[in-house]
């Protein structure tokens, strides 16, 4: 499964740090000042259950998302990522941890910004190579449990298939303890 | 930094490879064959084989347009900036790199979509754009940040659920709009649906548009006193009425031309009182004729029918186009497209039944004034959902099509508000389905109001955009709905719509309060400000426009809107409309009124007057780029050989997979195509049939020696005469490879033909 479009969410302990205008003002800094291409900002503040503000890039963007109404940092690879899905997965993965702990290092969010890092969401963003389906979960799943059982050094780690067939392939993450992102990023590295 | 390998040559080649191998044969088969050319286009133009103006005009028509940065540049508040896309020196267009992203339009004829169809665009935006859908004020629906390689898959999935994108943009005849309560109304003369739809069937892809100078735009209504369908602002518009011919009521329209906004707004000409529902299509077809005859092609900014028409005079327009009616041959789809009208006849889904007592929500009254109204079928309402900036998230818009599935089958429909309708809700489903959209966040009760604000996407995402029209919208819409509450009706009522800069995509001519962005140089500093106009009408399908009155600052526009609804209040007679007490008020003593909110602080004293609303960059006018709401203007003879460049190319791929005579064929019909491309300069009306084309050709371009080389002679006039003699069965592959050979260098001459002509004109 040649999939390049990857989406991972992590969520917030607590929304009061997560402010939208603090997202709109720290990505517009994103823009000159990464190596990653990136375009612009879309402040999307007036919708409900999606994207609030959102870094549109090229090979990637990134957002303050709302979707599902939880609120939690969003990536989501477009492509061009070079291995197979197991390398293109944990690459993926690797950037959003390194870009999530930007975010948290970040003065304009005065050190509070609080992730909950015993979740993640994963989500193939492509109906035609990943399917909302137990086969999908079945190829996927191995591949999931290999790379996020390093970043959580945990047996208790739990992968859950959601399966409304309207949504695309989507897995939730969850892990009883908490890791902080430094430790994720350098397990997986 | 992930390892990234070029986007372009990986990006979702396998996921297109899978939806092409889905769909095929899921499509209408001419819709397929397009998209299939639209994929070879790109390839071509990948190669150079296409010239960026060409390409760009025929992405266009596919709704692929430009976006903000799409040059490569981006002002940080400081400097411009590249935007170093991996694509390198590959374009789309003049200025516009290939690997920019764009936004996608997508046509939903007179409104109207079904649930499937909902689910699906959720799908595309998740899955191409932000998750985002835009719903325009044309009833489209847009998606931004698409890249172009995405667009093949996006063009099939829609197709094989009844959506076309072909001529979303581009110098054609746009999607057709239709007032959204059409069918339901209590006004009308008739339900103007069936109509609406027989001129989108009609328009799409036909010869007659495919060589206009600018882009033409045709709206119905199905009465003449309501705005919902804004028929004057339109290049071609149709009322409904009703007329007693020998004692029969007769179907027809009053028929309107030359309408337009933009910099120089025009209402439309009253064409004819009355037409017959059956000259609906002919005169339109007419109209095309003369319009792409007889329109400016050279200048741009005059090359709208309104000004064909103004320059005119409405009685030698209507003259014109009854002669060339007269002239028409006559088609049979004129009357087949509208000859069954009972089959846009909408059932409900449920029966009706009085509402039991509730004792409802201040919230849940507020939306049943706002938001809800009774159908002319008695015991079913209409319900509108509104939806702030014209925005509704990929969930939402699923979730929206759950409850139509729930509520009222496949009857919904987009408006030119920015908003979504469901019609036919059976009267005792209303709290039912509040609370169904209260849940999805989507039972705001602010339609047709002050707060239900009409913007254009402006400087977020347009490349002509000025100023931040979506961010002051955002802006003023947040703080009137915490005003709304205590707010006075009359206040409430008013309608404000913003447009990004002076070409009016937010019709801010026909709202009682309008802004269009515009710019200020103060010092060394450029100010964000907006031009005030006051007074337009929307009601009577926008029977007035309104005026410019002041250039505000855009960090005092709040204020304006605020102290507007002050003097309104404080000085209005009894019921007095809002544009009669601005005409009794006066123009000066309006001006004077707002005197003190025009004036700019320093920037030391208030720097944030130099950044627009939803940025935080100093203010600049650099991101401004060449827009492409005017396409390119590319003749019918250059896409004439383009096609037969692709269908050259075509030949090769089928060469190469040893399919000799479907090569050979292919190669000598690119030959006619390219022919046909020649003859269309001299005569648009030139036949479809290959040995017809090849008479003419002669007549026209070989007997004149006009399809001549210096040295050559008439050597490539002859590779099409003999592949016309020869055919293309049983051709040995040295043959069939001398074909297409012969074929690139009759091409190659047309090409130089058409540059020998051009010149000489």
């Amino acid at each position: 499964m040649n999939l390049q479009k990857i989406n991972w969410k992590i969520y917030f302990k607590s929304a009061v740090a997560a402010k939208p205008d603090i997202f709109f003002k720290v990505f517009n800094t994103w823009i000159p000042d990464s190596p990653e291409i990136f375009v612009d900002v879309a402040d999307y503040r007036h919708v409900h259950d999606g994207p609030l503000v959102l870094l549109a890039g090229h090979y990637v963007d990134y957002a303050l998302d709302h979707t599902d109404r939880r609120l939690g940092f969003l990536s989501g690879q477009k492509g061009g990522i070079q291995g197979d899905l197991a390398e293109r997965i944990q690459s993926s993965l690797l950037e959003f941890l390194k870009a999530a702990q930007r975010l948290e290092k970040d003065p304009a969010f005065g050190g509070k910004l609080d992730f909950a890092t015993n979740e993640l969401l994963f989500i193939a963003n492509d109906r035609a190579l990943a399917p909302n389906t137990s086969a999908t979960f079945s190829e996927i799943k191995p591949i999931l449990y290999k790379i996020l059982s390093r970043i959580f050094e945990s047996k208790e780690l739990n992968m859950e298939h959601l399966p409304n067939p309207k949504q695309r392939f989507s897995v939730k993450i969850t892990c009883k303890q908490e890791s902080d992102l430094k430790q994720m990023i350098d397990r997986l590295s | 930094m992930a390892n990234h390998v070029d986007i372009k040559e990986v990006s979702g080649s396998e996921s297109a490879k899978s939806w092409k191998k889905k769909l095929t044969g899921l499509m209408p088969a001419d819709w397929e064959k397009e998209i299939d050319e639209f994929e070879t286009e790109m390839f071509l133009k990948k190669q150079g084989k296409i010239e960026d103006k060409i390409f760009a005009e025929t992405r266009l028509r596919r709704g692929v347009y430009g976006q903000r940065y799409d040059n490569g540049k981006r002002h940080d508040g400081r400097e411009d900036r590249p935007i170093h896309f991996p694509c390198g020196e590959l374009t789309k267009g003049p200025a516009t790199v290939w690997d920019a992203p764009g936004m996608q339009r997508i046509k939903i004829p007179w409104g109207g979509f079904i649930p499937e169809q909902m689910d699906l665009l959720a799908d595309l935006a998740e899955e191409y754009s932000d998750s985002i859908c835009h719903v325009t004020t044309r009833q489209d629906i847009q998606l931004h940040y698409v890249h172009i390689e995405d667009t093949p898959s996006l063009f099939r999935r829609l197709a094989a659920v009844g959506i076309t994108t072909r001529e979303a943009c581009g110098n054609s005849v746009r999607n057709v709009t239709a007032c959204p309560i059409a069918g339901v109304c209590n006004e009308e003369s008739f339900d103007v649906t069936p109509y609406a739809d027989a001129m989108f069937l009609y328009a799409l892809a036909h010869p007659d548009i495919q060589d206009f100078g600018r882009k033409f735009k045709i709206a119905f209504s199905g009465c003449k006193n309501n705005p919902c369908g804004l028929v004057t602002i339109h290049d071609m518009g149709y009322i409904a009425a009703k007329k007693m011919v020998n004692g029969v009521e007769k179907k027809g329209f009053e028929m309107v031309v030359g309408g337009g906004l933009g910099a120089l707004p025009y209402q439309a000409k009253l064409f004819s009182d009355f037409i017959p529902v059956e000259e609906m299509l002919p005169l339109a077809q007419a109209v095309w004729r003369i319009y792409a005859r007889y329109g400016e092609k050279k200048k741009r900014n005059r090359s709208r029918i309104k000004f064909l028409v103004a320059d005119w005079g409405i009685e030698k327009f209507r003259q014109m186009v009854l002669e060339e009616r007269a002239k028409l041959p006559v088609d049979p789809r004129w009357n087949e497209l509208i000859s069954h009208p009972e089959k846009y006849g909408e059932r409900p889904l449920k029966d009706t039944k009085k509402l039991a007592a509730v004792r409802p929500s201040a919230d849940y009254k507020q939306w049943i004034t706002h938001n809800v109204s009774p159908q002319n079928q008695k015991g079913y309402y209409l319900a509108i959902v509104s939806l702030p900036l014209g925005d509704i998230t990929a969930n939402q818009l699923r979730d929206l099509a759950a409850i139509a599935r729930k509520y009222i089958r496949d009857t919904v429909r987009t408006t030119v508000e920015q908003n979504i309708v469901l019609r036919w809700v059976a009267e005792a489903d209303l709290p039912a389905l509040y609370d169904d959209l209260k849940k999805t966040d989507l039972a705001d009760p602010f339609a047709g109001t002050i707060v239900d604000i009409t913007s254009c996407p402006g400087t977020d995402t347009c490349k002509l955009g000025v100023a931040s029209s979506r961010g002051l919208a955002g802006e003023l819409r947040q703080r009137l709905v915490e005003k709304s509450v205590q707010m006075n009706e009359a206040v409430k009522n008013l309608h404000i719509k913003i447009s990004g800069c002076f070409n009016s995509c937010g019709q801010h001519h026909v709202a009682d309060i309008g802004f269009y962005g515009i710019s200020r140089k103060v010092g060394n500093y450029v100010v964000p400000h907006f031009q005030l106009m006051i007074g337009g009408q929307w009601t009577e399908n926008a029977a007035s426009y309104g005026m410019a009155v002041a250039g505000i600052p855009s960090k005092n526009i709040p204020a304006v809107v605020d102290r507007l609804g002050e003097i309104y209040v404080k000085g209005r007679q009894g019921d007095e409309k809002f544009q009669t007490f601005i005409q009794r008020l006066g123009k000066i003593r309006l001006k004077k009124a707002l005197d003190d909110l025009t004036v700019i602080p320093s920037h030391d004293e208030n720097p944030s007057f130099y950044v627009d609303w939803g940025d935080v960059r100093e203010f600049t006018t650099s991101d401004i780029g060449k827009g492409e709401c005017a396409g390119e203007v590319v003749s019918l003879v250059d896409f004439g050989l383009k096609s037969a460049d692709r269908e050259l190319f075509e030949a090769i791929v089928q060469f190469e997979a040893g399919n000799l005579d479907g090569a050979a064929a292919q190669a000598y019909h690119a030959m006619v195509t390219a022919a046909q491309g020649l003859i269309k300069g001299q005569n648009p009306d030139v036949s479809n049939q290959a040995d017809k084309i090849i008479t003419e050709f002669k007549t026209r371009f070989c007997d004149t020696e006009i399809f001549y080389d210096r040295f050559a002679r008439d050597q490539f006039a002859n590779y099409l005469f003999r592949a016309q003699s020869e055919g293309f069965g049983s051709l040995n592959k040295e043959k069939v490879r001398q074909r297409i050979e012969e074929a690139q260098l009759f091409i190659d001459a047309a090409y130089n033909c058409h540059a020998r002509m051009s010149m000489e004109a």
